[in-house]
């Protein structure tokens, strides 16, 4: 008798969250229905981050309740700082405006760049496409082919400027693994540099490895480029040989250090601004990482070859409070280690 | 593998597309603030499955013919449609206020389809050198075609290069606003994060030469074309024959436009100027006729940036290194259709090399014959009258520099860069240096730095380099040294250096080397405590500036002169040589009507950020056509209605604009959510 009643006041309480749920859902459903949904992208059109969002949109609007319009937005300024201030602080906080930070934006932000106005934990995180494996790679005749070649010779590096990730990724490698990298910056995009090292100007980089494999592939094939380190969480099924950098620490500071400067869940996530109904960002995460798996988007990306490894949202947002909980001693030392002032 | 291309891009529907594409392309060109980039980023999605040569040649098709119908907006109103076409304003706009608009858009567009049809053929004849050629290039070789590069300003401040080399001064420091490659030293940023990135050029340009001219246009209170007959139904086949006549000008200009197209970074925005430099420099009289309505500068600058579309390809072809954003999105689109570009793309994949080829030969083709058909109509505009097209034109513009990146910075350097050009306009300073001070100075201090880090100095002894440095010697030197050489030969004896009174004591020129000097200074001051690097370049060059300014005017006051005898007055050099509407007015007319404009501009940005963009267009062309311009109601609304149509169909629903956020948006922000009225 117990049990039975024990069963049916669990069964009305499933149907009573099974309701909600659905009540939840149609009013989602009711308020996307003809609305228009934009994607901030805050770096300029042509890029990875902009040719991703675009593919990705059409596919996104399927699975969101309602299937409203898609569209992307470019909205350029400082390295997308702007972008991310306007959906942060500006932008209508309905649910209508999703962004997608560039990678390592958000590290800024833990670290108190100058005009950052967002806490990255405050963003509700729907789901990452992969992270962005980084390397330091080097041409087959450059003068050191491994990392302990590269302890005693100089190798010239290519980078953007003093705040980007090929020249701080460089800048931590040699003030913790103690290479000699020679870092030359003001190159302007990883084109530039892929073309300087064709040239001759420089040996190599420590950049994004997908550019090696959407714009080189020839290169990496004839094993005309030599990586030296890769800069992920985990070794990529393209590079099974090469160490990771968190393998030449020595000490568990270095660890933490080396591990922030690696390729991190939130590289290419979406957010949502903070202020959002809870309702409809959950039904968003729920899109989002749906069409993440779906087989139409994922034939999409492939054309781009862009490889694509759903990250759940929790994961992201768990980076973020992990990021803003570090202590200003260690961001004291990463900076210092980074190069920065 | 040429014909095979050829016969693939002859499939009529992939010939469609290509024309489809070119349509587009005109559309964008001609609107001020929109081009190859917008288009582009809109196409992009929709070839995702087409096959490549249709998306190509869509793609190709619509960059290519941006730059053939800019110069519509940039001969009738001196509003260039893309930052490619700003040299054609300087002889275009004077052409079409003598009534010769159709000739311009005649000669103008007959350039743009041989320089076009000229880039394409060397890209087609170039393919088996690209390679070996771009490689030759690094960084030190780069930096040498910057400076000379910058060296051309001698032809672009006819009778006056100190001025100009102090004005190509002024526009480096400023291609210095942002964060530094170096240092990360925030420079001139003031705070805001819209200069971070460095001042973008589209408000740049626009403000130092589409305002002024509406200014001066307003202040004068007349239409474009003082003279009532917009030309003859005949007049571009005129401006065909003046193009056929100086084949010879045609194809050397083109062919600056496809070489310094390959240069990645050296963009549209200073070929047109180096062209046009050229011609001033080569052709016979070009020092008396150039900017007063010489259709040779206009077939100059034309030719040259529609050639550089094909230059442009090269380097995106043979190593992915896109030398532009819209280049950028065409390596996407590659991308997507599994084609790599390097050494694949030129051999195993000929024909797409070719098939691009094709595209933008017939393209060009095509755009032209297009803008032909309408030439006619399109001059007639010349005659609206200015209280109609002042509105018209200001808020178009507006609303086009807004798509740089949608914030209202762009609104407010649009406005601070048109009251600066306006100043330098009137006081007859030059603006063409200006701009190719800006787009080489960022690209000169970069190359620098990389040099100098990787190669110590020993880069100076490069060959390539010795090279284009002595050349650029001889461009920026010898025409001083010539003038120099024939005032020693007129005067025939013995000479000495004279001090010329100035008349009146405190001229124009005064005024301008002060505001110079002072700007120098207080680029100095404030760099001050800077770190080495960062400031190095600023300081170098604003002592530079400093210094030529002042030359320059002790140079207006010192005279070669014979040692005995009487000397001849200081005569009137003019700055960019442009036909001055405003001669007859007093200057306190001039000054007050000036400064009414600036506030109704000033107005219209303040409404923006209380009621939105578009409705704050709305309101200042109606207010403006009615209350300043006088227009009867039933002129005013109709246009003033169809103008805001028209705006509210292309930006926000075509390209999807993020608007400026106004305060009446946030006080009811629940319309922002409901996509058709997201304006505010």
């Amino acid at each position: 008798m117990r049990d039975r009643l024990k069963v049916a006041v669990m069964a009305a309480f499933a149907v009573g969250i099974f309701q909600a749920g659905v009540a939840s859902a149609d009013s989602v459903a009711d308020f996307y229905k003809g609305k228009t949904v934009t994607v901030v992208v805050g770096v300029s059109a042509g890029g990875l981050y902009s040719t991703y969002a675009q593919m990705m949109a059409p596919h996104f609007a399927r699975h969101i309740p309602g299937s409203p319009t898609v569209i992307v937005k470019h909205m350029t300024g400082a390295g997308g700082i702007s972008a991310m201030n306007w959906v942060y602080d500006a932008a209508p906080k309905d649910g209508t405006v999703v962004v997608t930070p560039t990678s390592a934006l958000n590290k800024r932000a833990a670290m108190g760049y100058p005009g950052i106005r967002w806490d990255p934990r405050k963003f509700h995180w729907i789901g990452g496409w992969s992270e962005a494996v980084n390397d330091c790679s080097v041409l087959n005749t450059a003068p050191a082919t491994t990392i302990e070649q590269a302890r005693k010779t100089e190798l010239m590096m290519g980078a953007f400027n003093k705040a980007s990730n090929p020249y701080t990724n460089a800048m931590v490698i040699n003030n913790i693994v103690g290479t000699k990298f020679k870092i030359i910056t003001g190159y302007k995009g990883g084109a530039k540099v892929r073309l300087a090292i064709e040239k001759g100007e420089l040996h190599g980089w420590c950049g994004q490895y997908l550019g090696w494999k959407t714009r080189k592939p020839e290169w990496l094939r004839t094993g005309k480029i030599v990586h030296l380190v890769q800069l992920a969480s985990k070794r990529s099924p393209d590079m099974p040989n090469v160490p990771l950098l968190s393998e030449f620490a020595k000490t568990d500071e270095e660890r933490e250090m080396l591990v922030f400067v690696q390729s991190s869940p939130d590289d290419r996530a979406m957010g949502v601004p903070p202020g959002v109904p809870a309702d409809r960002v959950a039904a968003l995460e729920k899109a989002y990482q749906a069409t993440l798996r779906d087989p139409a988007f994922l034939a999409d990306a492939k054309k781009l070859k862009l490889q694509i490894d759903p990250i759940p949202a929790k994961e992201i947002q768990d980076f973020e409070e992990r990021i803003m909980k570090m202590k200003p001693e260690m961001i004291a030392r990463l900076k210092k280690a980074m190069g920065a002032k | 593998m040429a014909m095979k291309a050829f016969v693939a891009i002859g499939d009529p529907v992939r010939l469609m597309y290509l024309a489809a594409g070119v349509l587009m392309g005109l559309v964008l060109g001609i609107i001020p603030g929109l081009g190859g980039l917008i288009g582009l980023s809109i196409l992009l999605p929709f070839t995702f499955n087409m096959d490549a040569y249709t998306a190509l040649a869509m793609m190709l098709g619509l960059s290519a013919v941006t730059v053939t119908s800019d110069s519509i907006p940039a001969v009738l109103f001196a509003v260039p449609g893309t930052v490619g076409s700003a040299a054609t304003v300087l002889d275009g706009f004077p052409m079409a206020q003598k009534g010769q608009a159709g000739r311009a858009l005649g000669a103008a567009y007959t350039a743009s389809v041989i320089g076009g049809l000229f880039g394409a053929l060397v890209l087609a004849i170039s393919i088996p050198v690209l390679r070996p050629l771009v490689l030759m290039m690094g960084s030190p070789e780069l930096f040498a075609v910057c400076v000379f590069g910058l060296s051309l300003v001698a032809g672009l401040s006819l009778g006056a290069p100190l001025k100009g080399i102090a004005a190509v001064c002024i526009g480096i420091i400023i291609a210095l606003i942002g964060e530094d490659p170096q240092t990360s030293t925030l420079r001139w940023t003031f705070g805001t994060t819209y200069l971070y990135d460095g001042l973008p050029i589209v408000p740049f340009v626009l403000g130092l030469f589409a305002l002024p001219e509406m200014a001066d246009l307003a202040i004068a209170r007349r239409m474009i074309s003082g003279n009532a007959s917009a030309g003859s139904r005949w007049s571009q086949l005129e401006g065909v024959r003046d193009v056929l006549r100086n084949w010879w000008l045609t194809l050397r200009c083109s062919g600056i436009g496809a070489l310094l197209g390959a240069v990645p970074g050296i963009g549209a925005a200073i070929i047109d100027w180096i062209a046009y430099g050229h011609a001033a420099r080569t052709e016979k009289g070009a020092a008396e006729t150039f900017g007063k309505g010489d259709v040779r500068g206009v077939i100059a600058s034309e030719a040259s940036n529609n050639a550089k579309e094909g230059g442009a390809l090269i380097p995106t072809i043979a190593f992915g290194v896109p030398g532009s954003a819209s280049m950028a999105l065409m390596l996407s689109a590659f991308l997507i259709h599994d084609i790599v570009p390097g050494p694949d793309l030129l051999a195993k994949r000929l024909d797409v090399t070719y098939a691009l080829v094709w595209s933008i030969a017939i393209a060009n083709i095509l755009g032209a014959g297009i803008c032909f058909l309408f030439a006619n109509q399109l001059a007639k505009i010349a005659l609206i009258r200015i209280g109609v097209l002042a509105p018209l034109i200001v808020g178009v513009v507006f609303v086009g520099v807004f798509q740089t990146s949608s914030t209202m910075g762009d609104l407010i350097a649009l406005l601070v860069f048109g009251v600066i050009g306006w100043i330098m306009k009137r006081l007859d300073w030059p603006r063409p240096p200006v701009i190719l001070g800006f787009v080489l100075g960022a690209l000169f201090e970069g190359y620098m730095f990389i040099s100098i880090q990787r190669y110590g100095f020993s880069w100076l002894g490069f060959p390539i380099v010795v090279l284009l440095l002595a050349g650029s010697c001889y461009t920026l030197f010898a025409p001083i040294i010539r003038k120099a050489r024939a005032d020693l030969t007129r005067i025939d004896g013995p000479a000495r250096m004279r001090l010329v009174r100035p008349r009146p004591l405190i001229s124009r020129e005064a005024a301008m080397t002060l505001v110079t000097v002072c700007f120098f200074i207080a680029i100095l001051a404030s760099s001050w405590s800077w770190s080495r690097e960062a400031k190095l370049v600023p300081q170098t060059v604003a002592v530079a500036g400093m210094l030529f300014a002042l030359i320059h005017f002790a140079g207006r006051h010192l005279r070669l002169a014979p040692a005995r005898g009487t000397i001849e007055n200081v005569e009137p050099v003019a700055g960019d040589n442009s036909v001055d509407l405003l001669a007859e007015l007093g200057a306190g007319t001039v000054l007050r009507r000036g400064a009414v404009f600036l506030l109704w501009c000033i107005g219209l940005l303040g409404l923006v950020k209380v009621i939105g963009l578009l409705p704050a267009m709305l309101v200042f062309l109606v207010a403006y056509m009615r209350f300043h311009g006088r227009e009867r109601w039933s002129t005013t609304l109709p246009v003033a209605i169809g103008t805001i149509a028209f705006c509210y169909l292309l930006f926000h629903r075509v390209v999807a604009v993020s608007w400026p956020h106004s305060l009446l948006g946030d006080l009811f922000p629940v319309v922002r959510s409901v996509e058709m009225f997201n304006i505010l």
